[in-house]
């Protein structure tokens, strides 16, 4: 896994990203200044008291992540009800509002998005465009026809609903964060 | 008659009502905290987004395009999903989809049914039918589950129980489960996420709304913050999606564009939590279905229609309502029928006939606030005005009071004999009528008339001026020394000045629904109007409707108002005047809102030396009056003008300035009755008070 530098000079667009995905409530977890992907991960699973996770067959570095987490004493839980971390793949961001762009066809992925407590994305900066219609569109147009769900995550779940005060975790993850690989 | 008198009879009973409502510190408290937050979010937001008109224009068209086009797209839609294995039906009225889905239900065994938010849903009054048929059916909005627990009527279309405070939440689920709930809103709502996500995994149904369907692409888009709607939609076996047919456009592209401005409208959100796109049954278990239920009930019927076809292009985004007065003060339980405020109406009148949607029509003041945030650029006030024109069998009291008012002998009759009968000044009506008086002091009609005056002293019809003076009613009868001052003062301007025979303008009679009367007027006055001069007003309504004579084709006229026509005589001199004072101005909503003049008062009043200019957002708050509404709804009359006193309280503002009489005779009534030591006049006086020493320079120039 290489390096990723967050020099807004020299990645103007990774930059804009990171800001708004912060911005709406995301919480970035690599690239960091000095920490290791390895070791954000170690501190993000005890700060949030992680036991149960899962993790999409298609995230990148699939293996290192599992074994890392399993090495922590993480465990795979029978049923997906008792998640307390999901790991997927981003198909794609949009830089100019934050947003991340889940693609998909069948399986099970879309519930490690949508059920646990806490979600952890893992983007591909070549799939990083400025905009989320810009990031989304190809999908739908694929030639082969478009995927039947496409789900778009900007910030955890919130709500305002019970005196405008704002609450995180409602019905999605309390927690979004997020690793850009190259 | 009979109407009239049994409506007349109604009357107090609506005003104890709205006094209730509007007394209620809770609801009204509630509503102010969450409206301001989201409107002051949406103007800071705003910026994000470029220029607010250019994006007005281009959704205009964008959304009428695709009206133009809907049953070709929905044929589109309709193709893709059934090839891709879902179903699709279009039901053609309410009763219809009720049944469909109802029948879905029972088809796959279902004994419980999620939902997500749906305004549709609730149009077709879908969750009692499906209790009936024995569906226990949860929604999963935060906001909605509440009201849904409470049984009560969602109060805010983003926020649908604000008026609850968290202990009377805490409350709502402590009953539902039988023990004891904190009132705290992070606890409840992670109790709500344990309880609901049972009914996720449990549920055999899950439905949702829908934002917007694309069509080149057939594809569903939805959004939520919560995260509820997707788990709607893609943990059930059976997904049913409910879709209104106006929600169609062209692209993905121009939906993608609906959700750039949507959020950021709303509330003031950049990008919302979630938006999830559908596109076809997602089979990621065995036996998953998806179900497409597009729902008419008179949408198509109203896409021939000129008024009600533009409401169709609303994206619900509940910018309007935010800014409205009326909803502020009263709310969504009130302002609503099926559909809250006064694009409601429209809806109301859509989905279950105007009949339906009247009452909640009356309840609008016409102030065009909600123009100014509308992405779509619907024309709310016009819409509401269609809809009291197609009920003839309600509003006749108001509609024989104009009647009654724009006979201009009648009404020199009855000013005459009150002006000579009637003290001074009314404090205390009597019987019901007392709640007109509650909060305003009434004052009693002038002596004499202009129109008697003003020939007494010279000035000639339709001819001898540069300029063409038209009083109106209001000042003709209630303030015609407004119109002698402007008399006086153009006079001392060196400005000749013709006046004309006039009719009313008609406003009044098209805000009541009464088009045979309003175009009857229109033509007389139109008759009437030296057609090579300049025509200049004292009161904004009257030029907003003189000024909408105008759409039908024909030429005016140049219309001025006052402070337009002073204005461009100055240049860029100094008014010739001097006024030692706080001067605040009160932006009439004709004025401002329906004939778009922002600047022109303020910087006139600049130009006079010695004035101290107050200003603020409160000079362009409406202020109640709205003609005859201050006497219709006087409990909503005095709790919207409340605001702007409070402001001239707190300012300390000596003199408020204005352009309106009925705007006059609202904010003097209610300043008198507060016995605030603020003088309410007209820009015609105040500047004639202001010509200290006059010279007739403009006469040369
Ligand atoms: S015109 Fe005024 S009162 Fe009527 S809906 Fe719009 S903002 Fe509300
Ligand atoms: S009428 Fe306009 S402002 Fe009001 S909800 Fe509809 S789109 Fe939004």
């Amino acid at each position: 896994m290489s390096e990723i530098t967050t020099d807004s000079s020299a990645n103007p667009l990774l930059s804009l990203f990171l800001e708004n995905f912060e911005a709406a409530g995301g919480v970035i977890l690599y690239p960091q200044k000095g920490e290791s992907i390895q070791k954000a991960l170690t501190h993000m699973v005890k700060a949030e008291g992680v036991r149960y996770f899962a993790i999409s067959s298609d995230v990148p570095n699939f293996n290192m992540v599992s074994r890392l987490l399993e090495g922590l004493g993480l465990e795979r839980p029978q049923r997906y009800q008792a998640l307390d971390l999901g790991i997927t793949r981003a198909h794609g961001a949009g830089a100019s509002t934050g947003t991340l762009v889940f693609v998909f066809s069948e399986g099970r992925d879309h519930l490690l998005t949508s059920l646990p407590r806490v979600h952890l994305a893992v983007l591909r900066r070549e799939d990083l465009h400025e905009n989320v219609s810009h990031a989304t569109i190809s999908f739908l147009k694929d030639p082969e026809g478009p995927p039947p769900y496409v789900s778009l995550v900007t910030g955890p779940s919130r709500t305002g609903d019970i005196e405008l005060t704002h609450v995180t975790g409602v019905h999605g993850p309390e927690k979004l964060y997020l690793v850009v690989v190259s | 008659m009979r109407g009239v008198l049994r409506e007349l009879k109604e009357y107090p009973t609506r005003w104890r009502q709205l006094q209730e409502v509007v007394k209620n510190p809770i609801m009204r408290e509630a509503l102010e905290r969450a409206m301001t937050r989201f409107a002051q979010g949406r103007a800071q937001a705003l910026g994000s987004l470029g220029d607010f008109q250019e994006w007005v224009e281009w959704c205009r068209e964008m959304k009428d395009r695709a009206l133009e086009r809907s049953s070709e797209l929905w044929d589109r839609v309709r193709e893709s999903v059934e090839s891709r294995g879902g179903t699709f039906y279009l039901a053609s009225d309410a009763q219809a989809a009720r049944e469909y889905i109802g029948k879905l239900a029972q088809e796959a065994g279902a004994t419980l049914m999620v939902k997500g938010k749906s305004i549709t849903s609730e149009e077709m009054e879908l969750n009692p039918y499906l209790a009936s048929l024995g569906l226990e059916v949860v929604e999963t909005d935060l906001g909605e589950r509440i009201i849904q627990l409470a049984g009560e009527k969602p109060s805010h279309i983003i926020v649908p129980a604000i008026h609850k405070t968290k202990e009377e939440v805490a409350r709502v689920f402590s009953r539902a489960w039988g023990r004891e709930v904190p009132d705290d809103p992070y606890l409840i709502t992670k109790e709500v996420r344990k309880d609901l996500r049972q009914k996720f995994l449990n549920a055999h149904v899950g439905m949702t709304g829908i934002n917007v369907v694309s069509a080149d692409v057939p594809a569903f888009f939805l959004m939520t913050n919560e995260g509820n709607g997707r788990l709607c939609a893609t943990i059930p076996n059976v997904q049913v999606i409910l879709t209104g047919w106006e929600k169609i456009v062209e692209t993905v592209e121009d939906a993608f564009a609906i959700f750039d401005i949507l959020p950021v409208n709303s509330v003031g959100l950049k990008y919302s939590s979630y938006l999830s796109i559908f596109t076809g049954p997602f089979s990621w278990k065995k036996g998953r279905q998806l179900h497409v239920v597009v729902l008419d009930n008179g949408r198509r019927e109203a896409l021939k229609d000129p008024y009600f076809k533009e409401a169709l292009r609303c994206i619900r985004c509940g910018a309007c309502m935010n800014v409205c007065p009326v909803y502020k003060t009263v709310g969504g339980h009130t302002f609503a029928h099926i559909y809250m405020g006064g694009i409601g109406a429209a809806w109301t009148a859509i989905t279950n006939g105007p009949e339906e949607a009247r009452e909640v029509a009356s309840l609008c003041t016409g102030c065009g606030t909600c123009l100014e945030v509308c992405p779509m650029g619907i024309p709310i006030p016009s819409l509401v005005e269609h809809v009291k024109e197609l009920v003839k069998e309600k509003g006749q009291a108001e509609r024989m009071a104009v009647r009654l008012v724009a006979k201009r002998k009648l009404l020199e009759s009855a000013t005459g004999l009150a002006s000579m009968v009637a003290p001074e000044k009314i404090t205390k009506l009597p019987g019901p009528a007392g709640i007109i008086t509650q909060e305003r002091i009434l004052e009693r009609p002038q002596l004499p008339p202009f129109h008697p005056w003003a020939l007494s002293r010279g000035l000639e019809i339709g001819k001898g001026g540069e300029v063409t003076l038209y009083a109106g009613c209001m000042v003709e009868y209630f303030y015609p020394n407004i119109s002698r001052d402007a008399v006086e003062l153009l006079t001392r301007l060196g400005i000749p000045l013709q006046i004309m025979k006039e009719e009313c303008c008609g406003l009044p009679a098209r805000v009541v629904g009464d088009m045979g009367l309003w175009e009857e007027l229109e033509a007389k006055n139109k008759g009437y109007m030296p057609p090579d001069k300049p025509l200049l007003f004292l009161c904004a309504t009257c030029m907003s409707g003189i000024h909408d004579y105008g759409e039908k084709g024909g030429e005016l006229p140049p219309l001025y108002d006052l402070s337009q026509y002073l204005l461009e005589k100055l240049g860029r001199e100094p008014f010739p005047g001097s006024y030692q004072a706080r001067v605040a101005y009160h932006f009439p909503c004709h004025l401002e809102r329906h004939l778009g003049i922002k600047e022109e008062p303020l910087e006139l009043l600049s130009r006079v030396r010695g004035v101290e200019l107050v200003e603020g957002e409160e000079a362009h708050l409406c202020c109640g009056g709205a003609g005859l509404y201050a006497f219709k709804y006087p409990p909503v009359a005095a709790e919207i003008l409340k605001k702007k006193l409070d402001w001239l309280e707190n300012e300390n503002v000596d003199l408020l300035v204005t352009s309106c009489p009925s705007c006059i005779m609202q904010i003097r009534g209610g300043v008198q009755k507060r016995k605030l030591p603020v003088k309410v006049i007209h820009m015609a006086t105040f500047l004639l008070e202001a010509c200290v020493e006059i010279h007739s320079r403009f006469a040369q120039s």
